[in-house]
């Protein structure tokens, strides 16, 4: 299914009300809950609340719901995530549970900063409302960010490190937060915050782009990491593509052009690495080499987002990418958090069912598909959208580790079994899974 | 401090093991700060016992026997109650190369997975099953790795990693190797031995 703003936008509005509909069936009665299939390490043990980046793209969602569609329940779902934070908030300013793929840590990077920027974002749409509850997000978002740059600001270096003790620099990770920074900049009219912090992030996320190498396929490319002077040989096209609404919001605060030319030679080399079929490679090493496997689904709502971001100034066309997104949508609603997880070691894909992580739908990455999506509806599509339609059950054939089964989600439970044993059964909302065979004590 | 993955798998399959009955009361045991921490994030309604308390539950988590003290806890926990599951952790020789052991060591003098496998000999409680983590071909894929590492190829460093974590979590002999182990002991209906 290809869509765009003008072609289906009702079909978009149905995709967007399932995908709400099965966000609703994660939630605790404290947060969004569920497993986690990540590139690092999944989390397959914990599966309670996570307060991290998923409510980045939960609450921005909600927000483009009720700007486009006037409807005060999507503000109320909106300030619902947000109490989740604001209840997970530490003393020291830190977060619960706050590492995604290991979870049940606080001090997550950049998930902490991610919650920041959620509710900066709804206190521009709360004060426009002239709704008084934008004053305790903005504490907490203030006391979010003042923790981050407490505790990670390396004021030799003038950037923010990966963690407090090692002299890091994740640009990704640092992007996010200056896009924190930024809204609370303006939102508290503290423009020092951006010549003292803001700036000199952006000038070292750029300072980890490739601009002149001798392989022009890597012009545009942004180093995962640095530790001290070294990077880190390493391009994620998805992290790289998390570093442009910081560097396009960057040009627009402070008027910078290395900045917006940044972005476009990011978006650039991402998308030359694009296959056919809209999917992107996960990892990109230098002379030419990749672990392309697994290819990334929900989380490409990223990825598009920055392509929409940079629309008028690059002329690549999202729709085989909106495709992959879409298409890679559950019965349930949630969408697929990748294909190829099984070739993850040997990097080749066999003629077999997918891997249990390729279909696991994961709260902190169809966050990222929520908030594209809902950024594409027309007025008309968004006044149709719903989060209360039943789910429909899936049932796939996959694989983990050599054993084939069965994966069954409905708005109860989510499961992997092989005939009649059970190998893993998660009640929805529960922090623990209530079987887990040994075949699943991997992460 | 994130830890090391010994320890988040540790504390990660105690709490899924012990938590496979979901009604099922639960008694934990931890005294120093760091399982403390560790474990009530994961159970945040369950209280944590420096000593077991009076009252027996099916379901016990122990982080985890120490030397001089082990003997009076396991014989403070075997209390007559149908059926009990017992999960342990343990920190072996290795575990002091990790990094919590610089910060928050997880105990002070501790009985290690021999010591606990001896401990539990001879008693009601027999055990089922001994996970270790990160031990044997885990090492040494993850020395691989390293090595593919220094020769400038991180795609293939990278695999390596990715096939090292795919073996990090042990059983049988092998789990006793680990720089970190949990143990699953069961007493009472067919589990009673010695």
């Amino acid at each position: 299914m290809t869509m765009n703003r003008s072609d289906a936008p009702h079909d978009l509005a149905l995709v967007v009300s399932r995908l709400a509909a099965w966000l609703q069936s994660m939630r605790a009665p404290h947060g969004y809950t569920g497993p986690v299939a990540h590139w690092w390490q999944s989390s397959l043990h914990y599966t309670g609340i996570g307060i991290d980046w998923r409510y980045e793209g939960i609450i921005t969602g909600y927000i483009y719901l009720y700007r486009a569609s006037g409807n005060a329940h999507w503000l109320a779902r909106a300030s619902q995530a947000a109490d989740d934070i604001v209840r997970a908030q530490l003393p020291d300013g830190s977060l619960q549970a706050s590492s995604f793929e290991r979870n049940p840590h606080p001090h997550g990077t950049p998930h902490e900063a991610a919650c920041a920027l959620a509710l900066l974002r709804l206190v521009v749409v709360l004060q426009a409302a002239a709704d008084l509850r934008w004053q305790g997000y903005l504490a907490v978002a203030g006391r979010i960010i003042g923790r981050q740059l407490s505790r990670l600001w390396d004021a030799s270096a003038r950037a923010v490190r990966d963690a407090p003790d090692v002299p890091s620099f994740v640009p990704n990770k640092a992007a996010t937060l200056a896009e924190a920074i930024i809204l609370l900049a303006q939102i508290s009219h503290s423009p020092t915050l951006i010549s003292d912090y803001v700036v000199p992030i952006l000038d070292t996320i750029i300072a980890h782009q490739l601009t002149d190498c001798t392989d022009p396929r890597y012009v545009g490319a942004i180093y995962q990491n640095s530790f001290g002077a070294q990077p880190v040989p390493k391009f994620f096209p998805l992290y790289i593509a998390r570093c442009i609404p910081a560097l396009v919001l960057g040009t627009q605060v402070i008027g910078d052009p290395r900045y917006q030319r940044a972005a476009l030679h990011a978006l650039t080399f991402v998308l030359r690495w694009r296959t056919p079929d809209g999917s992107l490679p996960q990892v990109l090493y230098p002379r030419w080499r990749s672990n392309p496997y697994p290819h990334w689904i929900a989380a490409t709502g990223d990825i598009l987002r920055a392509m929409d971001l940079l629309a008028d100034q690059h002329p690549a066309d999202p729709a085989p990418t909106r495709a992959w997104l879409v298409q890679g949508q559950l019965p349930s609603g949630g969408i697929r958090t990748a294909h190829g997880f099984a070739a993850q070691i040997h990097q080749r894909t066999l003629p077999a069912p997918p891997d249990l992580r390729d279909l696991l739908p994961v709260c902190g990455w169809n966050d990222k598909a929520f908030a594209y999506l809902t950024s594409q509806l027309t007025p008309s599509a968004a006044q149709t959208v719903r989060d209360d339609l039943p789910l429909k059950p899936s049932t796939h054939a996959c694989q983990l580790r050599g054993v084939l089964g069965t994966y069954e989600e409905d708005q109860q439970q989510l499961s992997f079994r092989q005939g009649s044993r059970m190998l893993y059964l998660w009640r929805k909302g529960a922090s623990v899974p209530e079987v887990c065979d040994p075949v699943l004590y991997v992460k | 401090m994130l830890g090391s993955l010994e320890y988040q798998y540790a504390l990660d399959l105690c709490v899924v093991m012990a938590c496979a009955a979901p009604l099922q009361p639960i008694t934990v045991i931890a005294h120093t700060p760091f399982y403390c921490t560790g474990l009530a994030r994961r159970l945040p309604y369950t209280p944590i016992n420096a000593e077991p308390p009076a009252s027996a539950t099916p379901r016990l988590i122990w982080a985890e026997p120490e030397q001089p003290t082990a003997a009076a806890v396991l014989a403070q926990l075997s209390q007559p109650i149908p059926l009990q599951r017992l999960c342990l952790i343990t920190s072996n020789r290795l575990a002091r190369r990790l990094p919590e052991w610089r910060t928050a060591p997880p105990a002070h003098a501790p009985l290690g997975i021999t010591g606990t496998l001896r401990l539990l000999r001879g008693t009601a409680w027999q055990v089922t099953q001994v996970y270790g983590f990160h031990a044997g071909v885990s090492i040494i894929y993850g020395v691989i790795g390293q090595v593919w590492h220094r020769l400038h190829r991180p795609d293939l460093a990278d695999r390596w990693h990715f096939r090292m974590q795919a073996a990090y979590v042990q059983w049988g002999w092998q789990a006793r190797l680990a720089p970190v182990s949990v143990v699953v002991a069961m007493r009472g209906q067919g589990g009673v031995r010695g």
